[in-house]
């Protein structure tokens, strides 16, 4: 995955400027996944595929309907919300009732490697597996003296956007509240008299509606094939325990792998950028002592 | 039960050992694959089966040992590189797993998958930005693919009898209590760490005796095609399908999943990828126990 814009200035500001960029799109994807595995105990490796079916049909409504990346977000976003109704319907409550509750994370692990398979399996026979891209605002605009596309600053701004609107309701709201005491301490909430399973299938649809909302500000921005996904997977895994169950862990972290790759990106060498996530991620496992368990 | 047993063993073993003789080349060859998935899956089995530690990163000791012939092929005779891939993925996993099984869970399937990618992005960017080239051809040492087929017999045969030997030994029944509850086992006086690191030595030595055998028969080597994130997940998959914990499960799984991929792979192979996760899908939702234990629990009734 190589970002389309080159700038021509190596400087540090440059690569703060579109780490944050990077970032803040990073940050949703973490916090979606923070959320999937804090609250509902889902390792859903299928996360970076939602995003690359979002993507996808960003790109696709834009080049068959000339439908705006902007505006297929109304359109993906409520689709995803069902998809993830449906998804928790079929799968993921028949686990949660039939599955003894220590073999559940590692059941949920393997079941959406499966889901992964057959989204990657669809995205190959529909689009194909030729890389596609699409110009979209890819116009220059001035931002504090760095020249950036339109498409990324509008990325940037979506992103943030998106990441305040959803802390506000995870810190201002009575459902955002409990969401968040589950996601700290499972037994002690359920105690307090939190409906568990109540938020399951709302918090799970919630989060593939996130992935629709991040994958249509990536489309733009990248070039886009049916394996991509795995790399916003990886980086929302390293996300979950940079993060660890906290809201503002999770964002900073975002925005700090996002500067790393840029950072590596321009000063390294642009093949070594994949090796970045899986350096940071292999570090932390090894020296946070308190995941061990 | 235990002569009609070794009746039936010793019958398959003389079919497997004579079939060159009478079957075609495509049958070899299907079967070459079919045993080479077996061996993952049995070498993927003896850490998994007993400690219930999942481990995604197999494709990275796979192809360890396949890049390790590729290089050396010319050279050293190929019979000497796959016993220096087994040694060599051996001593690599011994140490490596005093660290990386320190972790547990998903933590582990995680740490497991992102080695795997790592390595891979290693090779690559090795190959594109210091060696200059990526990917080799590869000068076969053999006329045929019958000596590939014995190997790997012989390595499916090893890994069977490994998986048999954990169910009667101590260090087998060291390794179930780990799986059955890491603190007791310690306070019980098992060694957890070594036992640990021993099993999941074992496995990758095997994994790479397999990617060291199998890549001579294909001609060509890549980064992203020996590395491929699907030998860590087919053997899993094909494991958890047949059963995992069990001597035959991985033997089991390997030919079902095997022979229905070959099925897909010829007659749709636009939606192989979709089958295989829908059955993936459908072996958590249906078969949590596997095909083996599925059996055993009828049987039972």
């Amino acid at each position: 995955v190589s970002l389309l814009v080159v700038f021509t200035p190596l400087l540090f500001f440059d690569i703060f400027v579109s780490g944050l960029i990077l970032g803040s799109l990073y940050s949703i994807i973490g916090l979606a996944m923070n959320l999937q595995y804090g609250l509902l105990r889902v390792l859903n490796i299928a996360h970076g595929d939602f995003i690359m079916l979002a993507a996808y049909l960003t790109y696709w409504l834009f080049v068959i309907f000339g439908v705006s990346p902007l505006l297929v977000i109304p359109i993906t976003l409520p689709l995803f919300f069902l998809i993830g109704v449906v998804l928790h319907r079929l799968a993921f409550q028949r686990l949660l009732t039939s599955v003894p509750v220590r073999f559940f994370e590692a059941s949920t692990l393997l079941l959406t490697f499966g889901l992964s398979f057959v989204i990657q399996g669809f995205a190959s026979y529909a689009w194909t597996t030729t890389p596609r891209a699409f110009s979209y605002m890819a116009f220059p605009v001035n931002v504090l003296g760095v020249e950036l596309s339109a498409n990324r600053v509008i990325a940037m701004l979506g992103g943030v956007l998106t990441l305040s609107a959803f802390y506000l309701f995870l810190y201002l709201t009575l459902a955002g509240k409990a969401a968040r005491a589950l996601m700290q301490d499972q037994i002690g909430a359920r105690v307090v008299g939190i409906k568990l399973f109540k938020f399951h299938r709302y918090f799970f649809s919630i989060t593939l509606a996130l992935t629709a909302i991040t994958g249509s500000f990536i489309a733009p921005l990248v070039y886009l094939d049916p394996f991509i996904g795995i790399h916003y997977t990886i980086i929302a895994l390293l996300l979950l325990i940079l993060g660890a169950g906290s809201v503002i862990g999770c964002i900073i972290g975002g925005f700090i792998i996002g500067i790393a790759e840029t950072a590596t990106m321009f000063l390294v060498t642009p093949t070594f950028r994949p090796m970045v996530v899986f350096i940071i991620l292999i570090i932390i496992l090894l020296l946070r002592p308190s995941i061990r368990r | 039960l235990l002569k009609i047993k070794g009746i039936a063993i010793l019958i398959l073993l003389t079919f497997f050992a004579t079939a060159p003789m009478y079957l075609t080349t495509y049958w070899i060859s299907l079967l070459i694959s079919i045993f080479m998935y077996a061996c993952l899956g049995g070498a993927w089995n003896i850490l998994a089966g007993p400690t219930k530690y999942i481990s995604l990163g197999s494709a990275a000791f796979f192809g360890l040992g396949a890049y390790l012939t590729s290089i050396l092929l010319p050279q050293f005779p190929h019979l000497l590189l796959i016993g220096i891939a087994a040694g060599l993925n051996f001593l690599i996993s011994f140490v490596l797993g005093f660290v990386a099984l320190r972790l547990r869970g998903i933590y582990f399937v995680i740490l497991t998958f992102a080695l795997g990618e790592f390595i891979k992005g290693l090779f690559l960017w090795i190959e594109a930005d210091i060696v200059g080239f990526v990917g080799r051809y590869i000068r076969s040492p053999y006329a045929g693919p019958e000596p590939i087929y014995y190997l790997l017999l012989l390595i499916l045969i090893l890994v069977i009898s490994v998986n048999w030997w954990l169910k009667n030994s101590r260090f087998g029944l060291a390794l179930l209590s780990i799986g059955e509850g890491e603190e007791k086992a310690e306070t019980l006086g098992v060694n957890t760490a070594l036992y640990k690191s021993y099993a999941f030595a074992l496995s990758s030595m095997f994994i790479g005796a397999v990617g060291a055998t199998v890549i001579v028969n294909w001609l060509y080597i890549h980064p992203s095609i020996v590395f491929n994130p699907l030998y860590s997940f087919n053997p899993a998959i094909m494991v958890l399908l047949g059963g995992m914990g069990t001597v035959y499960g991985p033997i089991i799984g390997a030919a079902v999943l095997g022979l229905l991929s070959e099925y897909l792979l010829t007659l749709f192979p636009e939606y192989y990828t979709i089958i295989l996760g829908l059955s993936l899908i459908f072996i958590v939702l249906f078969l949590p126990q596997g095909i083996v234990g599925a059996l055993r629990i009828r049987r039972r009734r």
